[in-house]
């Protein structure tokens, strides 16, 4: 069991440090695509050639974006192949067909435009480049839509029947599986992230170029264009947010209850709005969750249901039964074991008793797994602070644009001083810590499962030594490494010389 | 239709010569190689083969090979 733990958790890091590698590349190649195919619309409705030069400018940026990020993505593909080999089995006709979709019309979309875009200057009509730009921001968007329903059945598994003869989730309803309100909630929310990332990333480097130069408007129509794309990405992130933290309460409780470090519910719940964890907190006592906090009474009642007073269960209702979540832990756990009982004997002897066991008990296949409840509670501290990580510098998005955007409009002049220059850059990396911490917060806050109530984690794997996997962790995080020193080079170096 | 092919072939030809003629260009192409290089060829085939498909050789025995992993 200690090997099957480690080669668990090294297949988890190694997963989690290709995914957050990947997401490094991907909210600029969403918003940024955005970005200047607004820009470039602007100059061809004005015909300001001031425009024009920003839009290709950035198109630049976009292209060593792009390139510095292609292919980072299908490490994950070889991942499932290799290192949860159950689960891509498991789940083989579900996650292959979002991913399938993905590849040959949206990917293929994407790169045939993202040519035109990048080298088409000059040599086609200027309406027709900026088709190309408008068509390839619609691929990534496209792409990232199948990629996040693919995300989305895993938390929020609908529109399938398991089939215990082939040992694999079938896709009964596409429509289910492609509309879920998960899925739909999770593209508006990472896409607009995107652009909101991207926005912070045009007004940063924008105003690091106004210093640079010491031209206050130099980098202006940038900073005007990505403010106000970033504000509009912010807010809608935002609002998206709150549906998915709606969602979440509903399909999710166990993580919405970490996320808050919510060990007890009740009516009128409160909101945590900064608070330091008591790392001695566990199911078997009862201490107080928190050190210190500050809390918004009744304000996690109304974001999650709408009502402040509404029932909000935290982690112990959930474990021992609440009015939401009326089947406690325990029970789930016996009928999961029911159920994987029933499958061992329904693989043995063909027996429609066992078959009919099964399927009443399938919903808690996953628990059968487990033996002790503790064990089913995600990691409460990494989770919180995750959210609140990423909360915060959601808010602090907001007033970074709100400011850029009224100093580009009324006193320009300040965003070409050092501070400006600054707290540009510092932004900058505030916002991609914003998106991962979203991530980490999503990811870990499901944790036991890698499909919700069906599969944990820990059966998800292949059977590999832990130190084949290890070796491998190293050296992506070698190559990774190197990698992004080079990408970031040749990035600064364009900035440099423009 | 022959002369569209041409127009596009001479696009594609155009933005490959045009893409290696700057020094960033020459970059990031040498930054592609290096990456389908190492990460899609190198450490697909050394280090990540498909373990159901490599170890079992029909569906049959995939699916027997999975129900014993998860029902054990």
């Amino acid at each position: 069991m200690p090997d099957l733990i480690s080669v668990v958790e090294w297949s988890r890091w190694q997963f989690a440090l290709t995914a957050m590698y990947h997401w490094l590349f991907v909210p600029l190649t969403l918003g940024l695509s955005i970005i200047v195919a607004i820009m470039e619309t602007l100059a061809l409705r004005s015909g300001s050639e001031k425009m024009l030069s920003t839009a290709m400018f950035w198109t630049k940026i976009f292209a060593i974006n792009f390139v510095c990020g292609v292919a980072t993505g299908i490490i994950l593909e070889f991942e499932f192949g290799t290192n949860w080999s159950n689960y891509s089995w498991f789940v083989g006709d579900i996650f292959g067909a979002p991913l399938a979709i993905e590849g040959l019309f949206a990917f293929f979309m994407e790169s045939t435009f993202v040519v035109v875009m990048v080298l088409g200057w000059g040599r086609v009509s200027r309406r027709f480049h900026l088709a190309a730009t408008w068509l390839t921001a619609l691929g990534a968007m496209i792409s990232a839509l199948w990629i996040l329903v693919a995300n989305a059945w895993m938390q929020y598994p609908v529109g399938m029947t398991f089939n215990p003869d082939t040992m694999r989730n079938e896709m009964t309803d596409f429509w289910a599986v492609a509309l879920s309100p998960v899925a739909l909630n999770k593209l508006l929310h990472a896409v607009t992230s995107g652009w909101a990332i991207s926005g912070v990333f045009v007004v940063g480097v924008s105003c690091y170029m106004m210093r640079r130069r010491r031209d206050s408007e130099y980098g202006l129509p940038a900073v005007k264009v990505g403010g106000w794309v970033g504000l509009a990405g912010i807010l809608i992130t935002c609002m998206s947010g709150h549906s998915s933290a709606v969602d979440v309460s509903n399909t999710q409780p166990m993580k919405l209850a970490a996320m808050e470090g919510l060990w007890n519910g009740g009516n009128h719940t409160e909101l945590v709005a900064f608070g330091i964890l008591n790392p001695e907190k566990t199911l078997d006592n009862d201490a107080d969750p928190f050190l210190f906090k500050i809390g918004l009474p009744g304000a996690l009642s109304w974001i999650a249901k709408g009502d402040a007073d509404a029932y909000v269960p935290g982690i112990c209702d959930i474990v021992n039964g609440s009015p939401a979540t009326p089947v406690s832990y325990p029970e789930r756990m016996r009928r999961g074991a029911l159920a994987r009982e029933a499958l061992a004997e329904y693989g043995a002897t063909g027996s429609d008793e066992a078959l009919a066991t099964l399927r009443e008990n399938y919903e808690f296949f996953g628990y059968g797994y487990f033996d002790n409840p503790a064990e089913l509670i995600p990691p409460v501290a990494m989770s919180f602070y995750a959210f609140h990580t990423m909360v915060a510098l959601g808010g602090y998005m907001i007033a970074f644009f709100i400011v850029a955007l009224l100093l580009a409009y009324k006193r320009h002049r300040l965003l070409s001083t050092l501070a400006a220059s600054w707290i540009g850059m510092l932004s900058i990396a505030a916002a991609w810590i914003c998106s991962q911490s979203g991530w980490i917060c999503a990811e870990v806050g499901r944790q036991p499962w890698v499909i919700q109530d069906i599969m944990p984690t820990r059966a998800a794997i292949s059977a590999l030594s832990a130190s084949s996997v290890e070796l491998t962790f190293w050296l992506f995080a070698a190559v990774f490494t190197m990698l992004l020193v080079a990408e970031i080079s040749i990035m600064l170096n364009k900035i440099h010389k423009a | 239709m022959t002369i569209l092919l041409k127009r596009i072939c001479d696009f594609y030809s155009h933005a490959w010569r045009s893409s290696v003629a700057s020094a960033t260009g020459r970059h990031l192409w040498i930054l592609l190689l290096l990456k389908i290089g190492i990460l899609l060829v190198l450490f697909k085939v050394l280090f990540f083969p498909d373990r159901l498909n490599t170890d079992y050789s029909t569906d049959t025995k995939r699916a027997a090979a999975v129900r014993e992993a998860l029902a054990k």
